[in-house]
């Protein structure tokens, strides 16, 4: 799993820092995101996770530092530039339209990679119209791999929560990213739910989208993950492969405090010298 | 609902609440007896006996509803292309071709038996349709409360009026201009104003609304000021009597019906394709989630400027038509009253439905005036029965009377 194309970095930070008044949501972060990876986040509630998605979305202008994507510095674009450019996102707490139907819902999310203008919209001209029904199409195509194509004319409020998670995930797919930023995605589902969602985020991959992740489910994590960035206090503390962030003593202290973190170092200490 | 949308409807029930309030503390006087008089028993009982003749009576206002109703009916299922199924079907149902042939048979022949009242009534119900539905673009679709739409409205009755003042031009030719200068004003006022939500959105245009009033008032030497503008009978639509086309015809004001009733069409044609289609779907994302809408990669200030400029553009063509059939312009007509009219319209009849703002423009244009013919009392309480129903609107179906047609897709695709 760890071996899968890395042929390239698609997503690059340096220096990246976000402060609202005197707090540092997000302090000084380097990532290097390589093409195909699955790339996890977490970090205790209040690391800055969600802040740095919104910084990589364009939601927040960083306050310090850079980020290349594709080679190109995005850092304060807007939003929808940066969609445009291939990073899609979807949200902690499910925003959805709720009074649209699923399929469009997905077909929302075709905005910026279709390019009927005002004119040609009120007179449903035929390039329009072609464009309206593979639009259609294409929202359906997403709604299938999300498995939710006999959803499709529901609206998106009456769906399961669980369906709304896919769908929203379906919608971040239609955007035609080569990014994928999904803000814990298995929030909220049960045990059959989070399988499901993990065999989905390997599909994915499989399609050639980079996918970036915040989750706090470690089984998911752990699982899928080809390489983990720990997020403390708005500082990364470490980063690697799950194996090497499970075993981080700097991490352990993050998540179970400080005395139980260095119980554990003393632990793995006395285990080296005894192997 | 969402919870912008709930927002919204609070400033709508406050203005529901304090238009009665208002009217209460300025009319309260001894024209209340009048009002008391009307709901006697004995008033009540002639009006039960006598309905079927007063049925008769309102014959034209009956047919001009029933037709309204047909059309409503076919623009209902119209909006339903947008499912999956339609989308796949894009069949025409043999249902909906017999009723548009009859809705339209129906609207071609009715200005043929109507009397100049009436078909005065249903040229005014069509350019108030045309305003409910280019309000319905912003206020309905992309959900931004436009309280000074009157003021576009009036850019497109002074751009006509300015023309022919100066240069004399006849409404046809206005019409385009209007629509430039009403998409110019659009985008002018959108630009800026589009930064703000909600409520602070409404005080802007509400401010924009009245600014257009005192500008026409106060500059004379261009809009000749409150004496207003007359415009010759040369330049208005232009009268038809008694010619072979309309054997039947007892009035000269076909012209201007079939004139207004050719633009509903087009504008419902229109609308249709903007509903379904990318931009349409825009509007409503950015109704439903900004945020999320904008993660979509949606550029939600050039499409709520989209929005403002065809709204302006719809008000526009509807003050040039309104110009060129009364023959007459003044600032006075473009008061806050007429912009919150038009909203409620819009209101009543369902924000962001296709066929919704048709009806509440029939409903809020035409009862008021049989209410005048038959029971003139309650001309001066209209504001206040107006209040109360917008209040008893508010509670017990906020989504108007045709908000739910959208939502009636899954009901009937899922059963």
């Amino acid at each position: 799993m760890n071996g899968a194309a890395t042929n390239g970095t698609i997503l690059e930070t340096r220096g990246l820092s976000r402060r609202f008044g005197g707090l540092k949501a997000i302090n000084d972060v380097t990532l290097t995101v390589c093409t195909g990876q699955i790339f996890s986040i977490i970090g205790p509630n209040g690391a800055g996770k969600t802040t740095l998605f919104n910084c990589l979305t364009g939601f927040y202008a960083p306050t310090d530092g850079e980020i290349y994507f594709e080679g190109d510095n995005v850092a304060g674009l807007r939003p929808d530039r940066i969609t445009e450019r291939g990073i899609a996102r979807t949200f902690q707490n499910v925003r959805l339209f709720g009074e649209m139907t699923a399929l469009e819902n997905v077909m929302v999310a075709q905005h910026c990679r279709t390019r009927a203008g005002v004119l040609s919209s009120l007179l449903g001209v035929p390039s329009a119209a072609r464009e309206e029904r593979a639009a259609a199409q294409t929202a359906m195509d997403e709604l299938h791999f999300v498995g939710l194509d006999e959803k499709a004319d529901f609206w998106a409020r009456n769906l399961a929560y669980g369906e709304q998670r896919r769908l929203e995930i379906a919608r971040a797919l239609a955007t035609k990213p080569k990014l994928l930023l999904l803000d814990e995605p298995a929030a909220g589902m049960n045990p059959a739910e989070t399988r499901e969602l993990m065999e989905l985020i390997h599909k994915i991959r499989g399609r050639g989208i980079t996918v970036l992740l915040i989750e706090h489910d470690m089984r998911v994590v752990m699982g899928i993950s080809d390489r983990i960035a720990v997020l403390d206090h708005g500082e990364k503390i470490a980063e690697g492969t799950p194996t090497e962030v499970r075993n981080d003593p700097r991490v352990i202290e993050a998540y179970l405090g400080k005395d139980e973190g260095e119980r554990m170092k003393r632990e793995g200490g006395r285990r080296r010298d005894e192997g | 609902m969402s919870k912008s949308a709930q927002r919204f409807l609070m400033v709508l029930w406050i203005l529901g609440l304090a238009s009665p309030l208002v009217f209460v503390g300025v009319q309260f006087d001894d024209r209340t007896r009048d009002l008391v008089a009307v709901f006697r028993k004995d008033r009540l009982v002639f009006l039960v006996r006598d309905l079927p003749a007063l049925c008769m009576k309102h014959a034209a206002t009956l047919g001009i509803l029933v037709i309204i109703a047909a059309t409503l009916y076919l623009t209902a299922r119209w909006f339903q292309r947008s499912t999956w199924a339609a989308r796949q079907a894009s069949l025409v149902s043999k249902n909906r071709i017999v009723v548009g042939v009859v809705a339209l048979f129906g609207f071609t022949v009715l200005p043929c038996f109507l009397s100049d009242k009436y078909l005065g009534l249903a040229i005014f119900t069509g350019i108030y349709m045309l305003l409910a539905m280019g309000l319905n673009l912003t206020v309905g679709m992309t959900g931004l409360l436009v309280l000074g739409y009157a003021g576009f409205y009036a850019i497109g009755a002074y751009t006509f009026g300015i023309m022919y003042l100066r240069w004399g031009v006849p409404f046809y030719v206005a019409i385009l201009p209007a629509m430039i200068t009403g998409a110019i004003v659009g985008v002018l006022v959108g630009l800026p104003s589009i930064r703000l939500r909600g409520d602070y959105l409404a005080i802007v245009t509400l401010g924009f609304g009245e600014t257009v009033r005192f500008l026409l008032k106060n500059l004379s030497d261009i809009t000749d000021g409150d004496r207003g503008i007359v415009i010759s009978s040369a330049a208005k639509i232009p009268r038809l009597a008694h010619s072979p086309l309309f054997p039947y015809s007892k009035s000269g004001e076909q012209i201007a019906y079939y004139l207004v009733f050719g633009l509903l069409l087009l504008s419902l044609w229109l609308v249709r394709n903007l509903v379904n289609s990318r931009i349409g779907r825009a509007w409503i994302a950015i109704r439903e989630d900004e945020t999320a809408a904008r993660a979509m990669g949606i550029n939600t200030v050039r499409m709520k400027v989209i929005a403002f400029m065809l709204s302006a553009i719809w008000a526009a063509v509807a003050g040039v038509i309104y110009v060129a059939r009364e023959g007459y312009v003044e600032p006075e007509v473009f008061r806050f009253d007429e912009s919150v009219l038009i909203v409620s319209m819009v209101i009543l009849g369902g924000m962001g439905s296709g066929p919704g703002p048709i009806l509440g423009a029939a409903v809020l244009y035409l009862v008021p005036q049989v209410l005048r013919d038959e029971f003139p009392a309650l001309l001066d309480y209209r504001l206040m029965i107006f209040g109360v129903v917008m209040i008893g609107m508010m509670i017990f179906r906020p989504q108007g009377l045709l908000g739910s047609v959208r939502r009636k897709i899954e009901l009937e695709t899922t059963s």
